[in-house]
């Protein structure tokens, strides 16, 4: 059997799994953004994304789900700018995730520092 | 609508290689992924500048390809191949019955480009059947020499 010792990189990996995405629903909470802006919400220097580049899968996973709707507004400085919206389902979504979170984290606390 | 306007080489083949390294993701997510990276690699250069080393800090900052890819969802996979009756009967008769060689062949040949059931047995029914169809062309062949000299 194949045995290692996990390297933060290969923790965080498994940790944003299933986070992330509320986490981008969460800074659509304050208005509608586009993308570079909201990757900017979310913290360029964050451990929430490998890199600004892995917002986009992500996005387009959580437009598909509904959670997001996306509205093509022209700019200033160059092609339209897509404009992601966070949706009532999505809403909704953050709302149950805050909820169990705040649970799951209590507990996960509670134990590490037992 | 505004045209893209034109990005330094060093973003375009960057999109370019993302747009590679998302193949075998699910279709609809690597499209938008490609357009969404283009977008905000308009605005990134827009405001560090379009030479080499902006185009260096925004492909830094959008991060290594391979991490993006790894973050898509992987395309369902294709439906196995299915097995219709017809293509393992058409094997079987080539196998045993060969003096049916050249109606199987032209048959498995027909179904291969229709594009119709199981492409590995109509392959195998190809090989089987076009055997004795070349060996008997080559007896006769031989035959009518033999009788010509």
């Amino acid at each position: 059997m194949y045995r290692m010792v996990p390297t933060s990189d290969i923790v965080l990996t498994q940790l944003r799994k299933g986070v992330v995405e509320y986490c981008v629903l969460a800074c659509l909470r304050s208005g509608p953004a586009y993308g570079l802006e909201l990757a900017e919400r979310l913290g360029s220097d964050s451990s929430l994304l490998t890199s600004e580049g892995t917002l986009y899968p992500l996005l387009s996973r959580v437009r598909q789900q509904g959670w997001v709707t996306t509205t093509q507004v022209p700019s200033a400085v160059g092609p339209p700018r897509r404009y992601y919206e966070i949706t009532d389902e999505g809403r909704a979504a953050l709302e149950t995730f805050l909820a169990t979170w705040s649970r799951f984290t209590t507990d996960v606390r509670t134990t590490l520092e037992s | 609508m505004t045209a893209t306007p034109e990005f330094p080489p060093l973003v375009e083949a960057y999109l370019a290689d993302l747009d590679r390294a998302l193949a075998g993701t699910d279709p609809r997510e690597r499209a938008e992924t490609v357009a969404a990276v283009r977008e905000h690699a308009v605005e990134s250069l827009a405001r560090h500048g379009r030479d080499d080393e902006a185009a260096r800090r925004v492909i830094g900052e959008l991060g290594p390809v391979e991490h993006i890819a790894a973050e898509a969802t992987p395309a369902p996979a294709a439906a196995p191949a299915k097995v219709e009756v017809t293509d393992v009967v058409l094997a079987a008769l080539a196998l045993l019955v060969w003096p049916l060689a050249p109606v199987l062949l032209v048959w498995a040949i027909v179904r291969l480009r229709a594009g119709v059931g199981n492409r590995a047995l109509q392959w195998t029914t190809v090989v089987l059947s076009a055997l004795p169809v070349v060996v008997g062309i080559v007896f006769t062949v031989l035959h009518v020499l033999n009788r010509a000299a």
